[in-house]
């Protein structure tokens, strides 16, 4: 973001000096209802007391959020079009892509990091093992046995399922789900002895002692003494749900910087981080810096598994 | 008979006049959104979504119900009308229910489909009510082996909704499990048959599919044909069901509101296939089977009433275990977690006000449905007297519409239309469309739960005589082989007898 970057769009935009003049949409590249939905959601709501414009969503769902995010290619970059991704927009289902329509270290100029939320690993009720030291011994000594399900194939959920495998040097059946519904259900119904899912669409269960967390991706205050994959030596179980704002790089700077206070300003909001944290996500701003050095990182674990873990490209 | 005075409370808390206003609403919009297809009661109720924060959470959760109940008795309303499911699971009662419509029985058919889904909807409520913790349990127990056989079970009723020839139907399932297989594999996440077609990558989804084998063939195959708009105009015969149709209608109500709510509590389980199930089993225990399909009233009362049973029934296992059976359950968790409830089986000592509140709640809305729509009878009876050519481009625009709504895009449009070239071929030559549309909505649940019992037991078949359920159901499945081949005789002489 050098001066050279400054100098060039500012006198072509200065028209638009007064940027927001009309209603700026958020383009949520997956089904009403969902997190990613929710969260931009609620920042439409708040958005528009520092934009003074209203922002709407619009949905455009599919291929694991790889449609809504090619059609947002297309949008004019002038600021008003803003696209929502996370790991599996932008990352596990790129690089599961052989001709992936987009990279989302160039393609894409984050905005900011809003939220995330830790994936957990879980037990039925009626499990021998009461920690992930227990399960990854009896792993160990029981190659094949145990049976693994986790909700939905090439998704977080999936490369953390399968950073545990790596990682810890286990090796179990592995058994896609086709929704969290199911494998929760699963996991209740003792149809398999571990399940990796979200903490939010797990804590119910673990609330009322159906199930027993064993290992988190991140610390969460809603499970303190839960252990993490970097306590228990897991170095790439560390992938979140999250959810971040980008627009496209040619964006003209004062846009970009108009929109990046403004997300910042309101995810501080302490409304917005209650509301976020209602649905069991933690504010975890990240600047636009932050958010490339994630997406960075992350694209190069998720590599390292689908290239070791034996994943089949498109 | 603690669960009776809770209910009585959670009544009073319903009766409040702000909770009746919200009842209200949402029971219209849901209306509004069940008649229009393609908007379905879950992207309403996440549009509507930031608007309830700042209600009180009961409240909020009794407008958000409304909807989706509100949805499964609209969406009956342009399929008999004409001929296009307002929402997916409408579509088994386009098979009589349009018929009806034909035959001038507009009325008692609406009749029938409002007053079933009030029964349905309240033996459900109750079942919830009652039975909830019991019955999520037997849901629980279900893993893939036994799902894979309930499925495959269910997929040989498909041998019950056949009309014509058994050999073509069969064709329709083979045409249906095809297209079922389009897009991501499930398990494995491989496409198939995407062409690299971005759009195709989710598979052919289930809406742009029974708009364009229903309504968009519909209205193509009126084109050039000569549609005599005197079928819907002549002989409006009365606006309710008689008796007969009552004494018709009663046994199909009750079957297919317990078959809805049984199957309903199933995570993942779409309305349509217990609707299709249940519309099959009335076909088979019929005295007059032949007559399915050509505007018989228990054809719209078991479909109606099952549909609106399963609906309620995704409550069960949301409720008492925290899992969403479907879409918007999904978003209702996310709702209830945003007012600060925790779903699951502590939301019913903790919050019994809420519980008892919005089940009580829904109880109300029913009942005002029923005096909502049974005045519009009239006005949708009279809709039919619009000159057809007049009319049909009208359904046309709302199925694009529709179509286009779901997803924003025109990719959906464009495949409704195909389906619709598609469907009116089929009819064209004799093909029936509802064994490939069963078959397309069972097909992906049969394979995934295949494949997952198959990765359980290490590659080993016996997984499902093993387990106690699934070789109950596989047995089942033989027996509806075998009696569809019994009942062959019968069929033909026109004499009915259970076995």
């Amino acid at each position: 973001m050098g001066m050279g970057l400054l100098i060039g769009p500012v006198a072509t935009e200065s028209q638009e000096a007064k940027f927001p003049s009309k209603p700026v949409e958020i383009v949520v590249p997956f089904a009403p209802g969902g997190s990613m939905d929710i969260v931009s959601r609620i920042l439409a709501e708040y958005l528009p007391q520092e934009l003074k414009v209203p922002v709407v969503i619009r949905n455009q769902a599919g291929a694991g959020g790889m449609t809504g995010t090619t059609a947002y290619l297309r949008a004019k970059p002038d600021g008003y079009s803003i696209v929502a991704g996370n790991a599996a927009s932008l990352i596990s289902t790129v690089q599961l892509t052989r001709n992936p329509p987009y990279d989302p270290r160039k393609d894409f100029l984050p905005l900011g990091y809003i939220a995330d939320t830790p994936f957990v690993m879980t037990v039925p009720k009626a499990s021998p093992f009461n920690s992930f030291d227990e399960f990854v011994q009896f792993a160990r000594s029981n190659p094949g046995k145990l049976k693994g399900g986790f909700s939905m194939v090439g998704t977080e959920a999936h490369f953390g399922f399968l950073s545990i495998i790596r990682d810890a040097k286990i090796d179990v059946k592995q058994v896609p789900f086709t929704g969290s519904a199911q494998t929760t259900s699963a996991l209740l119904g003792g149809h398999v002895d571990w399940v990796m899912k979200t903490v939010p669409s797990s804590m119910p269960q673990i609330r009322s002692g159906d199930a027993k967390p064993l290992l988190l991706t991140h610390p969460t205050r809603e499970l303190p003494d839960v252990p993490t994959g970097a306590d228990k030596g897991l170095p790439n179980f560390n992938i979140n749900l999250w959810a971040g704002l980008f627009v496209l790089p040619k964006t003209p700077k004062p846009v970009y910087d108009i929109l990046v206070s403004a997300i910042e300003a309101t995810v501080k909001k302490p409304e917005v981080s209650k509301k976020l944290e209602s649905i069991g996500l933690t504010v975890e701003y990240k600047n636009p810096s932050g958010c490339s050095a994630l997406v960075e990182e992350q694209w190069r674990t998720i590599a390292v598994m689908i290239k070791e873990m034996g994943l089949k490209v498109n | 008979m603690g669960s009776w005075e809770a209910f009585l409370g959670g009544l009073t808390i319903a009766l409040q006049p702000e909770n009746l206003f919200y009842c209200f609403t949402g029971v219209l919009a849901g209306t509004l959104v069940g008649v229009l297809p393609g908007i379905g009661p879950t992207a309403t109720v996440a549009l509507l979504l930031p608007t309830t924060f700042s209600l009180n959470p009961i409240s909020a959760v009794i407008m958000l119900a409304g909807i989706n109940y509100g949805a499964a008795y609209g969406g009956s309303t342009t399929s008999i009308l004409a001929n296009v499911p307002g929402e997916a699971s409408c579509v088994v009662t386009c098979l009589d229910g349009y018929q009806m419509a034909r035959k001038g029985r507009a009325g008692p058919a609406l009749g029938i489909a409002a007053f079933g889904s009030f029964i349905a909807g309240t033996l459900s409520i109750v079942g919830v009510m009652f039975l909830a913790p019991t019955l999520a349990k037997v849901g629980v127990a279900f893993g893939p082996p036994e799902y894979f056989s309930l499925m495959l079970t269910s997929l040989m009723i498909v041998t019950y909704l056949v009309r014509g020839s058994m050999v073509r139907a069969l064709i329709m399932v083979g045409l249906g499990l095809v297209l079922g297989t389009l897009g991501n594999d499930p398990l494995t996440g491989r496409e198939r048959f995407s062409y690299g077609v971005l759009v195709l990558r989710d598979g052919i989804g289930v809406i742009p599919l029974v708009i364009g084998m229903f309504g968009v063939a519909e209205i193509l195959g009126s084109v050039g044909a000569s549609i005599k708009p005197e079928v819907f105009q002549k002989r409006i015969r009365g606006y309710l069901p008689n008796l007969q149709d009552w004494k018709d209608s009663g046994g199909p109500i009750v079957r297919g509101s317990l078959l809805g709510f049984l199957l309903g509590i199933f995570p993942g389980m779409s309305p349509m296939i217990p609707t299709f199930l249940s519309y099959g089993i009335e076909k088979r225990l019929s005295r007059h089977p032949e007559r399915f399909g050509t505007g018989v009233i228990e054809g719209v009362a078991a479909a109606e009433s099952c549909n609106n049973s399963a609906s309620t029934a995704g409550f069960v296992p949301l409720f008492s275990l925290g899992i969403p059976s479907n879409a918007f359950n999904a978003v209702l968790l996310g709702a209830l977690m945003i007012y600060g409830l925790q779903p699951g089986p502590l939301l019913i000592k903790s919050n019994p006000d809420f519980f008892w509140g919005v089940l009580s709640s829904m109880y109300v809305g029913n009942v005002m449905l029923i005096i909502l729509n049974l005045p519009l009878i009239p006005l949708w009876v009279w809709v039919l007297r619009i000159p057809y050519t007049l009319l049909s481009i009208l359904i046309l625009v709302f199925c694009f519409l529709g179509a286009y709504s779901i997803n924003n895009s025109t990719a959906e449009v464009i495949m409704t239309f195909a389906f619709g070239i598609v469907g009116l071929l089929l009819r064209k030559f004799g093909f029936e469309t509802p064994p490939l549309i069963l078959a397309f909505v069972l097909g992906p649940l049969v394979e995934t739960a295949f494949r997952q019992s198959l990765i359980m037991s290490g590659g080993s078949f016996s997984i499902f005589m093993t387990q106690p359920i699934s070789a109950v159901f596989i047995l089942a499945a033989f027996g509806v082989i075998i009696t569809a081949f019994i009942k062959k005789k019968p069929f033909a002489k026109g004499i009915e007898s259970e076995d």
